[in-house]
């Protein structure tokens, strides 16, 4: 079959003269790339894939996509460069809103000492409310301000989400890489594999002509497939987060906070499109002259993948973007990246672990891989002619053999990132029907069945157990029985649910060095109080983990959310945490935790199975129904705890 | 039989580019450790530490006994408290010596009455659950209480070069990629070179020529495996300039504090080879049977990237990974804390059931492998005309 549809095509491509037949190459090329080798479905493929990637991303400041309104509004008044009114306006803000905060406080706490009537109160707070309308984006301007303070020529303020999304991720594009291989791997193989290069060589327009054609054609579907997936990215961040002031600094990202290249967001967006595209148009190079060379898939494709995987996961980032292969384009934002330091915790002194790449450096690689790329080129196209060959293949091999001994050169004379790994896992697939149940936040600490009462105490040292009284004999032990409660810390809460209890753990992570201890992991727990079984509903990582010498850092630490939790319950599908500021839910699925309810100063909540009843910053009960996420204020009464 | 797989083998792994391959993967993984050696050892960071370590390690080291550690306290604590008030040479010996004596011995004096603690309580509990009528729990905390009861570290060793070895795994990632570079070719080699017709017609091929290629696999990826495993071994060795504390008991390490285990270091180096070789088993035999299934080299190699990139994430995601084989490749974290799988009321270690789900998914997939061998030879004879 294969034989016979190449020889078809051969013997069309020989026959159409003039400048058609340019033309024709093309389209023969496209044919079989996108139809014989089911190109097309590849690209669809890729295309979704790389949406469904865009639409799984998560804002890199999400409080500020939370309150992008109030942001704005701050923003408004103050973006852009900080001068000395905005630093007065901001800390004159900051003043004003921990007045009114306490004006708040003292307001409720006469109220409820009976010292003023409702009236009174309402004409009290009236004023101090206002001016904490905007409290939410206020502390994330704050935040940015702090950031900004440091270096206020190169750090403006500005809403940060559409542009952190486009330039501060590391990340590897996976399906663009994929579909690369699938879509190029073929272009010399295939006519290899079925030995119709030869005879392509025999032909007038073939040889050299058609090779010259190929190498064109894989570079505008390079560009092609970069243009669509950049522009698909482009077109989502600007709609999501929007892409404001491009023409402020690029250092007003934290990100690149210590970067001393003189660049505006909108150039460095460009430079970096510019420089995946250049990775990408590389990775083609490699993988046309592997193919030519070799017209076998196998090796071909473990080199370019040992070429772009090894350096991305493996080795440093001074490794990463020195080595002449498409890996450090591809990721390129390190290419724009300041110095950055961390302290050594042994020694104390402080390392540097990225040193920046000047711009003279970053020419000097592209060039390199330029002149590395050509040569590739040249190759492949001496391969395809027919002429005899005044360098034998030994020689060509010589000379690839070379580009392995400088990549390995290059590669040994650096350094590496070391693995570090913690932690089990277990299934968290337990989904507790809920049933009519209620959960006040003031019996964080307490719940009673008909058989036994759970209670959390803390004894004479301050440590905290969970403690279970038999009603029927008085007996009273321990609720956590595990043979290694020293590996562990127990929060303060509980929560039951008919024969159900349910506590918190912390454990503590031991892996990295003997000098330093952090937390691991945090687990839901539950206890039957029918036979006291135990067993695992949520597990959420709290550090992060470096998995085969890889840094594939997923998740920022969140442990300090969890240390000040106030209590917490969970349904079918989540956990909802509650805290002095929010309440917010993790999903058993994915662990991700999003903010549910924001509400300051939470003084009391309660949970009936569909509604979380809370009281807001005004003293007054709020219904959120869970189903239809909206908040109702139920009463005008003022209040500190439900009646 | 035996003559087929070495042909098998010979044909499919005994290349110069595969060679090539493994021999320049083996110079990236000792490139990787001793930039691991580099950033994490002691005395590469601190290289005067050494041998005042090596001196002082006939003195405090090896058994660990009363009068070591009345002799290193009564020299540590005046050293602790003269380097507080004035930082200089006396700091410096005493952070030495705090960290390469004081701590590991603190945490091997105490480690026998906590581990005695935890076997205690285990027992209490066992008890409870007991009288509770749960005896799911009731057992698990007996085998909880049986592998602490006696535990104790009885020597101070050097064990650096154990700690970090063991936390290294950038040469799975390294065989991973070999073993989809050997496998991809085994079945698509014939049917790339339009031989598999031909092959089906002879006494030797079908079934039987897809068992020796899947025995030719086998020993392929077995030995690539152990050919890095033992290479990490000894690079670490010899880097660290150490192999003692392979006598020690795996918890004398920190992050082995709850190990269900309490063998020796050297015996867990071992194991973990195993279950290491047993999870890139896994994986080989899933690149063969896509290469079983495609017709063109292109696809299974595309899908093994597929195939072993999400279940990378997944583990990384701290999704259930007791049927995932990347928990045995990095299978350090099996052996982090003392974990059990309710099996119909009997406990069993999470290592061991993850080891039994492993092996089965190796039954199935060549059992797939030779059962499509199998059907596809009556199928492609049937339709031979349309070639």
């Amino acid at each position: 079959m294969n034989i016979l549809k190449y020889a078809h095509m051969a013997s069309r491509n020989s026959c159409p003269c003039g400048a058609e037949k340019k033309l024709l190459c093309f389209k023969y090329e496209a044919k079989k790339m996108f139809w014989y080798r089911r190109g097309i479905l590849y690209v669809f493929l890729f295309l979704v894939s790389e949406l469904f990637i865009l639409s799984a991303g998560v804002p890199a400041n999400p409080q500020m996509y939370a309150h992008k309104d109030d942001c704005i509004w701050y923003l408004n008044q103050i973006g852009g460069q900080l001068t000395e009114e905005h630093q007065k306006f901001l800390e004159e803000e900051a003043a004003a809103m921990s007045k009114a905060d306490s004006a708040v406080q003292t307001a409720y706490k006469q109220y409820f000492d009976g010292l003023i009537s409702q009236d009174t109160l309402e004409e009290n707070v009236e004023d101090p409310f206002t001016a904490l309308e905007r409290r939410a984006g206020f502390h994330v301007i704050y935040e940015q301000y702090l950031y900004a303070r440091q270096d206020p020529a190169h750090r403006y303020l500005l809403n940060t989400n559409g542009w952190e999304a486009l330039l501060s991720r590391d990340r590897l594009d996976l399906p663009l890489i994929l579909v690369l291989f699938l879509l190029l791997a073929p272009i010399y193989c295939d006519e290899g594999k079925s030995q119709m290069d030869t005879l392509s060589l025999t032909m007038k327009k073939g040889g050299a002509f058609l090779s010259r054609y190929k190498i064109l054609y894989s570079v505008l579907v390079v560009l092609a497939l970069n243009a669509s997936s950049m522009a698909a990215e482009l077109l989502f961040v600007s709609g999501k987060y929007g892409l404001p002031n491009g023409n402020f600094p690029l250092q007003s990202l934290s990100c690149y906070g210590t970067s001393t290249k003189e660049l505006s967001l909108w150039e460095a967006y460009f430079l970096t499109i510019a420089l995946k595209t250049a990775g990408s148009l590389c990775l083609d190079v490699f993988i046309l002259f592997g193919t030519a060379l070799t017209k076998k898939y196998a090796p071909v494709l473990l080199g370019c993948m040992a070429a772009v995987f090894l350096p991305v996961f493996g080795f440093s980032p001074a490794i990463l973007y020195t080595l002449p292969s498409p890996a450090g384009f591809l990721v390129a934002s390190g290419f724009l990246r300041g110095d950055q330091t961390a302290v050594d915790s042994l020694t104390g002194k402080s390392v540097t672990i990225f040193e920046e790449i000047s711009l003279r450096g970053l020419i000097l690689r592209l060039v390199l891989t330029a002149a590395l790329c050509l040569f590739m080129i040249a190759v492949v196209q001496r391969k395809n002619t027919n002429k005899w060959k005044r360098y034998s293949f030994r020689a060509i091999s010589k000379l690839s053999a070379l580009y392995a001994a400088v990549f390995l050169t290059a590669g040994l004379a650096g350094c590496s990132r070391p693995a570090l790994g913690e932690g089990p896992d277990t299934i968290h697939d337990n989904r507790k029907s809920a049933k009519q149940i209620s959960y006040r936040l003031s019996d964080a600490g307490h719940y009673e069945t008909d058989d036994y009462q759970i209670e959390a105490k803390e004894d004479e040292n301050l440590e905290l157990h969970l403690i279970v009284e038999d009603k029927h004999t008085g007996s009273q032990f321990p609720l956590v029985r595990d043979a290694f409660e020293d590996s562990y810390e127990v929060m303060p809460c509980i929560y039951g649910n008919g024969d159900h209890v349910y506590y918190i753990k912390m454990t503590v992570d031991k892996s990295e060095t003997i000098l330093y201890s952090m937390y691991e992991h945090l687990l839901v727990q539950e206890v039957s109080l029918k036979d006291f079984s135990e067993r695992t509903v949520l597990k959420l990582r709290m550090n992060e983990k470096n998995l085969l010498g890889t840094v594939f850092r997923t998740r920022s630490a969140d442990w300090s959310y969890y240390l000040a939790l106030l209590g917490f319950f969970l349904d079918e599908d989540y956990v909802y945490f509650i805290s002095s500021g929010d309440i917010s839910r993790v999903s058993y699925l994915t662990g991700k935790r999003e903010v549910l309810i924001e509400a300051p100063l939470l003084s009391d909540v309660a949970y009936d199975g569909q509604n979380i009843y809370y009281l807001n910053e005004r003293f007054r009960l709020v219904k959120f129904s869970l189903s239809e996420q909206e908040s109702q204020v139920m009463s005008d009464k003022i209040m500190r705890q439900f009646t | 039989m035996i003559r087929q797989i070495y042909f098998e083998f010979r044909k499919h792994f005994l290349k110069f580019p595969v060679c090539a391959a493994v021999i320049l993967f083996l110079l990236l993984d000792a490139f990787q450790i001793s930039g691991v050696y580099q950033e994490k050892s002691i005395f590469a960071l601190i290289p005067k530490w050494q041998t005042r370590y090596e001196n002082l390690y006939p003195l405090y080291g090896g058994p660990i006994t009363e009068k070591k550690i009345r002799d290193l306290m009564a020299y540590y604590r005046p050293l602790k408290a003269e380097g507080n008030l004035h930082p200089g040479s006396e700091y410096e010996e005493a952070l030495m010596l705090q960290t390469c004596f004081v701590i590991p011995l603190q945490y091997a004096y105490e480690y026998r009455q906590n581990a005695a603690q935890i076997a205690k309580r285990a027992l209490e509990n066992a008890d409870f659950y007991q009288q509770m009528g749960n005896i799911y729990a009731s057992r698990k905390n007996q085998q909880i209480a049986g592998m602490f009861s006696d535990r104790r570290i009885s020597e101070l060793c050097y064990t650096e070069m154990y700690q970090h070895y063991l936390q290294y795994d950038f040469s799975v990632f390294l065989v991973l990629l070999l073993v989809i570079y050997g496998l991809v070719n085994v079945f698509v080699l014939e049917k790339e070179t339009e031989m598999e017709l031909l092959l089906q017609t002879t006494i030797q091929g079908k079934r039987k020529s897809a068992a020796a290629k899947l025995l030719a696999s086998v020993i392929f990826v077995t030995a690539i495996s152990l050919l890095f495993w033992l290479a990490d071994f000894l690079l670490f060795g010899c880097l660290f300039g150490s192999f003692d504390g392979g006598n020690c008991p795996i918890y004398a390490i920190e992050y082995f504090e709850a190990s269900p285990l309490s063998m020796s270091l050297l015996f867990y180096t071992l194991l973990a080879m195993g279950l290491k070789t047993a999870g890139t088993l896994v994986f080989g035999m899933a690149v063969l049977l896509l290469s079983r299934l495609c017709k063109s080299t292109l696809f299974p190699f595309v899908g093994s990237i597929l195939l072993i990139g999400s279940c990378l994430l997944a583990y990384d995601a701290d999704l259930p990974s007791v049927c995932n084989p990347v928990s045995l490749l990095i299978c350090r974290e099996l052996f982090h804390w003392v974990d059990f799988i309710d099996l119909a009321g009997i406990p069993v270690l999470t290592w061991q059931f993850c080891l039994g789900t492993a092996l089965l998914m190796l039954v199935i997939f060549s059992a797939a492998i030779l059962m499509i061998s199998g059907h596809s030879a009556r199928k492609s004879s049937r339709g031979a005309g349309d070639v």
